[in-house]
């Protein structure tokens, strides 16, 4: 009987476990309007009413879709120059893109009608041995945090790009991305140890949230929340999602290895719309892909 | 029955004869006198082995039984206990209580790996003399150090154990009898010619070994084979304060902002790309992976590319080795075959953009199979992606055979040939 009640207690869990974050292929996005094919697709940001942005890095351009009744729609390309090669995209509360150009390490504001809207010129940042940011998200305020692994620090600015404040990199620990959840905390993964770190509101430094992830993931390199709290990591040399808890805990795998619709390949940045979709920048697949949470 | 007597390491054996325990003898009822000289009625080569130089101290005394049991055992050998445990029931004092690292054979208890448990004429029972015996698994480095144009001897001979320790070390990595630079100043004195040598940099308060290879180079005074041109020129200033200023080894500048003093041009290439390996822009930044004195590889790499690579990239190299077959490239610590290591064009540092140009060139695939790949033939799974070698394989390996991203061959075509699935 004892055995039995260990068993069941052991077994609730790993049950409850298997019900976070379910994810259904709900399609993907392999070109765009004129039927141009994506090419090794690094980032993908959403916005309100199904509004889905990609990074398509190759191809130097982004390219917008609708997701709608469970497809993706559309494809309207946005190309000017000073895209350059586009790996991250941000959309702020008015649903202005921000994307970053991984060659000059701008980041680029697309205008009106898809027309460059001028660069982020960070202002007032405390020199340090370098700026070489390589990743880039927004709060809810439309603060930019910016990864600069140059001076291994997080950089806070406000929307109009000047400084607010700054936070160095956790000790021993090459970060490779950051997030913002909706409590305010900086989230950050580093990718070679499989380590979630955290920085609270006002925070001066950040502290290990997560036990090492080795055992679950190979090297992680984006880092994204849920509506509810759940911490999500895109393990790219794994080619797989982590999901964990508010406080690190690891609670599962997603997805895994492969070409066919469903699988990924080198995926790189995902983004969660207010549904619980995620669309996911399949890089090595050369395709945007969509996931509903209907199980 | 041909191993009856006894195994047991002797690295710090007594030099007097054990005496059979009292106890011992009357618990095996033996013969009056018959201790030892018994055993050898039957294994009577063993009386040309007592004849060697050093004999380890149990056999001397005859104590056969000191680690056999003459009736029956669970051990190997008819040995009293596991081989792990039964010569540190006599020589415990080799493993340091704190041991900062141990020889693997040792931690393997695999003690006869370099003794005799019997007898030799090699000092403590070694099964070759000095050098020689370490030879049997480290040859690579013992060859390269007896053939090196400057050797680092002791007494005209090879001696490994000078600075390392056979057993474990409670005072260093890799055996190592002390840290550098304090082991290496107990022979090396700093006099006038040492800091004159140094350019009156006090070196003794740094690490020897990132400028002098300890086993030994064709370059004088033992100097790297690979050294950074400011190094082997004697300028320590360019990249230094100056010796006599209170921080002497401070460096002029900071991270990339240093090496940019001559490799302006080349580091500006390497940013120039979209991708670009982060190690190259970090705090660390070149020194991530180059050595700024000297280092056995070319390039200044720190050491094998395979061990600076899985410093970052530990899954990648755990992935081949536990691939049943193996990427020579990776197994070779070559990751630079395939990868940029600076930069690139290409998703994932490749050298190239096309995975088939890239792999043809070490792998002619029209000799390694037939089927068809290419520019012209889209991925029956994706139709964004073309037939190339990544379609069937995975370049670091997998836990099936021929890089085999599925369990079979079946498993593998069925994929895209869906119409043969079964």
């Amino acid at each position: 009987m004892k055995r039995a009640l260990a068993l069941l207690l052991c077994a609730v869990p790993a049950a409850a476990r298997a019900d976070v974050l379910p994810l259904t292929p709900a399609g993907s996005a392999y070109s765009d309007l004129s039927g141009a094919p994506l090419k090794a697709p690094e980032g993908v940001a959403c916005g309100g009413r199904g509004y889905v942005v990609g990074a398509d890095s190759a191809n130097g351009r982004l390219v917008t879709w609708t997701f709608k009744d469970g497809a993706l729609t559309g494809g309207v390309p946005i190309r000017f120059p000073e895209l350059g090669t586009p790996v991250r995209v941000q959309i702020d509360s008015k649903g202005n893109v921000l994307s970053l150009d991984q060659r000059t390490r701008r980041i680029v504001r697309v205008g009106d009608q898809g027309k460059f809207g001028g660069f982020v010129q960070p202002r007032g940042v405390p020199p340090a041995r370098g700026f070489f940011p390589v990743a880039f998200k927004l709060d809810a305020a439309d603060n930019i945090y910016l990864l600069d692994i140059a001076s291994a620090r997080v950089v806070v600015l406000d929307a109009a790009g000047a400084f607010v404040r700054q936070l160095a990199e956790p000790a021993g620990a090459t970060l490779s991305d950051i997030a913002v959840d909706a409590h305010g905390s900086i989230l950050a993964v580093a990718g070679a140890h499989a380590v979630v770190y955290a920085a609270k509101v006002g925070a001066a430094s950040f502290e290990p949230l997560s036990k090492g992830l080795r055992d679950y993931a190979s090297f992680p390199s984006y880092v994204t929340t849920t509506a509810q709290g759940l911490i999500v990591l895109v393990d790219n040399h794994g080619n797989g999602l982590l999901v964990l808890g508010p406080d690190g805990s690891f609670l599962g795998r997603r997805l895994s290895i492969g070409w066919s619709e469903g699988l990924v390949y080198y995926p790189g940045q995902i983004c969660i719309d207010a549904d619980g979709d995620i669309f996911v920048a399949d890089r090595g697949n050369n395709r945007v892909q969509a996931f509903t949470p209907a199980k | 029955m041909i191993a009856i007597l006894l195994a047991a390491l002797a690295a710090a054996a007594p030099l007097a004869a054990a005496p059979i325990p009292a106890a011992q003898a009357v618990r095996l009822k033996l013969r009056p006198g018959a201790e030892g000289k018994l055993c050898l009625e039957c294994h009577a080569p063993f009386k040309a082995k007592l004849k060697q130089t050093f004999v380890h101290a149990p056999v001397r005394g005859n104590n056969c039984t000191g680690c056999h049991n003459p009736h029956a055992s669970e051990h190997g050998k008819l040995l009293g206990a596991d081989k792990e445990k039964l010569c540190l029931t006599c020589h415990e004092d080799v493993l340091p209580e704190k041991a900062k690292s141990m020889h693997q054979p040792f931690v393997a208890g695999n003690c006869t790996g370099c003794h005799d448990p019997h007898a030799s004429d090699n000092k403590f029972e070694l099964l070759k003399p000095g050098a020689q015996v370490c030879n049997s698994c480290h040859a690579a480095i013992t060859t390269a150090a007896g053939q090196a144009k400057h050797k680092h001897l002791e007494k005209g001979q090879l001696a490994c154990t000078t600075c390392h320790d056979a057993h474990a070390s409670a005072k260093g990595e890799h055996l190592l009898k002390g840290e550098d630079p304090a082991l290496c100043l107990g022979c090396h004195q700093p006099d006038k010619a040492f800091a004159t040598a140094h350019m009156s940099y006090p070196v003794q308060k740094a690490r020897c070994t990132t400028c002098h290879d300890p086993h030994g180079s064709n370059k004088k005074a033992m100097l790297y084979e690979t050294l950074h041109k400011p190094v082997a020129n004697k300028q320590c200033k360019d990249c230094h304060a100056d010796p006599t200023s209170a921080r002497p080894f401070e460096t002029k500048a900071v991270g990339a902002a240093l090496c940019s003093g001559c490799h302006a041009a080349e580091m500006a290439r390497m940013l120039d790309k979209p991708q670009v390996h982060w190690a190259v822009t970090d705090e660390k930044a070149c020194l991530n992976c180059h050595s700024a004195h000297g280092s056995r590889q070319r390039g200044l790499i720190k050491g094998n590319m395979k061990a600076v690579c899985a410093i970052c990239h530990s899954d990648t190299i755990a992935r081949q080795d536990r691939s049943v077959t193996k990427h020579k490239p990776v197994e070779d610590g070559d990751c630079t075959a395939c990868h940029s290591p600076h930069s690139s064009e290409t998703a994932l540092l490749m050298k190239k953009a096309d995975t088939t140009v890239m792999c043809r060139t070490c792998h002619d695939w029209q000799k390694h199979a037939s089927h068809p790949l290419g520019a012209a033939l889209k991925d029956p799974r994706n139709k964004n992606l073309v037939l190339d070698c990544l379609s069937c394989h995975r370049a670091h390996g997998t836990e099936y055979k021929h890089m085999n991203p599925y369990p079979t061959t079946t498993e593998l075509c069925t994929k895209c040939h869906e119409s043969f699935k079964r």
